[in-house]
């Protein structure tokens, strides 16, 4: 398991936030209305925590879990995850512009993991010089008793885990997701190096 | 290498649907994949709003997925399995195809301009035909899978392991909710004889006829399940005991009259019937309920066949007095 310097950890929050600014700037526009944005609640962990962690949190609710991966020039891969619980979900769905009839719910998530993780990765990559392709996003079927199945057998294939919460308040609406991004070792040793040289450059 | 002249050769033989648009949705190029299967050359239409061409396109849908992609500068994506298709086109399977139109996913990229800044979307089309063949032929079978794994194989009506999941789940359904719930065991009688008389064919044929009789005298809440041999069982939720007591009496009749033709002969058979309800107090489990059932069923047997009898406790002593 690597182990972030404190440094390191710094410069990735401070890399966090500036992608969760701009995400959030880009939804506004692109909402037309105003976000209201925590700081996002980073942190890197190691991906067999995830799954127990997870299934606690959201074991009692509706929940939803879509996967998406992503690939860039610099060595930068992996697979955003984004869980849902529904309750809050269909609000935000209404603030997206669309309408029950006109749309599934597997649609509907999908579009919305999409816009999320792009934003966000995007505006990520783009301070580390790099640009990230995208498979689609894909809505994975999972009861309640098979979540923690589920978050298990996305973790194994992963070493590190980068845990990402975000809370968006949209003027009347409050809305909650969980985004986890998974990284093999190897990309998060890529992610290392460019922490480092961006520390370099201070 | 200077690999730019590899684009448009590719462009135009790639396997693959690339649409471009303005953010003003007119079309701008598409390649030989949509144009041979539109069969509009793209000078015929280009610079023409792409809604006015493809005229069955899900304008509000595809609008909003356009705009996205343009205020995000991010990518969005369209699965079949949630928008069969997006351009409606023929596939190459028009035989053993088993669709009308050609099943796609399709990803939405932004595009810049070198030199202009102008940007525009891509649609990729991905023809996803075969993909979603195989997803039906897959789940069609599941689906049979799933049914032959509950149905008694003679008969057609639950067997034995899936009927008694179902009670215990019942069961726990009836004690969280505090509702009644009942259960009825019944057995064919002088099943032996039947055999000896008609041969086994025979008595297949009245254990098929009887379960498909019986399964239409029920309400569709209730299960009927095979539970071994020339034995079976009905469970009936949200019923207390006299209801099912009615029942039963009511299905004993049914059968005795029922008549039956089998090889050009007349078969007649009887049922005896034992009906228990879920006492929460003492039934932790679908097996408690079913013994009470089961004594009752017993007492039936005993008293002379071709009758129900209701499980009270008394029964208890009736039974240790003849099985001393």
């Amino acid at each position: 398991m690597v182990i972030l310097t404190p440094d390191q950890q710094d410069a990735l929050q401070e890399l966090m936030n500036v992608a969760m600014g701009g995400a959030s700037d880009q939804l506004a526009r692109f909402l037309n209305t105003f976000i209201h944005l925590q700081v996002p609640a980073i942190q890197v962990v190691e991906a067999s925590s995830v799954p127990e962690q997870l299934a606690r949190m959201y074991v009692d609710d509706d929940t939803r879990l879509v996967s998406q991966g992503f690939m860039g020039s610099a060595g930068i891969q992996g697979e955003a995850m984004l869980l849902y619980k529904m309750a809050s979900t269909h609000q935000l769905a209404g603030i997206l512009g669309y309408q029950q009839d006109d749309t599934s719910e597997s649609e509907m998530l999908s579009d919305i993991s999409s816009i999320l993780t792009t934003t966000f990765l995007n505006s990520l990559s783009a301070q580390l010089d790099s640009s990230l392709s995208y498979s689609a996003p894909r809505l994975l079927s999972c009861q309640p008793s098979e979540l923690k199945q589920r978050l298990k057998e996305l973790s194994e294939r992963w070493t590190a885990a980068l845990q990402v919460n975000i809370h968006y308040q949209v003027t009347d609406y409050a809305f909650d997701c969980e985004m986890i991004l998974l990284i093999p070792g190897s990309a998060l040793e890529t992610l290392q190096h460019q922490l480092d040289l961006i520390l370099q450059e201070f | 290498m200077d690999a730019h002249w590899l684009a448009l050769p590719i462009l135009n033989q790639l396997n693959s649907g690339v649409l471009v648009l303005t953010t003003d949705y007119t079309i701008s190029y598409y390649n030989q994949f949509i144009e041979r299967r539109l069969g509009v050359p793209l000078v015929e239409v280009r610079n023409r709003c792409v809604f006015d061409v493809f005229t069955d396109l899900p304008e509000a849908w595809l609008t909003r997925k356009l705009d996205s992609v343009i205020a995000l500068n991010a990518p969005t994506f369209s699965s079949w399995e949630q928008r069969p298709y997006i351009v409606k086109l023929p596939h190459l399977r028009p035989v053993s195809g088993g669709t009308d139109y050609m099943m796609q996913n399709c990803t939405m990229l932004p595009l810049q301009h070198p030199k202009t800044k102008e940007t525009f979307v891509c649609l990729l089309i991905e023809d996803a035909t075969d993909v979603s063949i195989y997803q039906q032929e897959l789940q069609q079978n599941m689906l049979a899978l799933k049914q032959a794994n509950r149905l008694d194989g003679l008969t057609k009506v639950l067997n034995r392991a899936h009927w008694e999941d179902l009670l215990q789940t019942e069961l726990l359904r009836a004690k969280r909710y505090q509702q009644p719930l009942s259960l009825i065991l019944f057995d064919l009688d002088k099943f032996k004889q039947l055999n000896d008389d008609y041969g086994h064919l025979g008595g297949d044929f009245v254990l098929i006829e009887l379960a498909s009789f019986i399964q239409s005298l029920l309400r569709e809440s209730d299960y009927l399940g095979r539970y071994g041999g020339e034995e079976f069982g009905i469970i009936l939720p949200n019923t207390a005991l006299q209801g099912a007591s009615d029942v039963a009496e009511r299905v004993c009749k049914a059968v005795a009259e029922h008549k039956m033709l089998f090889n050009q002969q007349q078969i007649r058979a009887t049922i005896s019937l034992g009906v228990a309800e879920l006492n929460t107090h003492r039934h932790k489990d679908a097996h408690d309920m079913l013994q009470c059932a089961d004594i009752a069923l017993y007492v039936s047997k005993r008293q002379g066949r071709n009758r129900s009898t209701k499980y009270r406790e008394q029964l208890q002593d009736f039974v240790q007095k003849v099985n001393p």
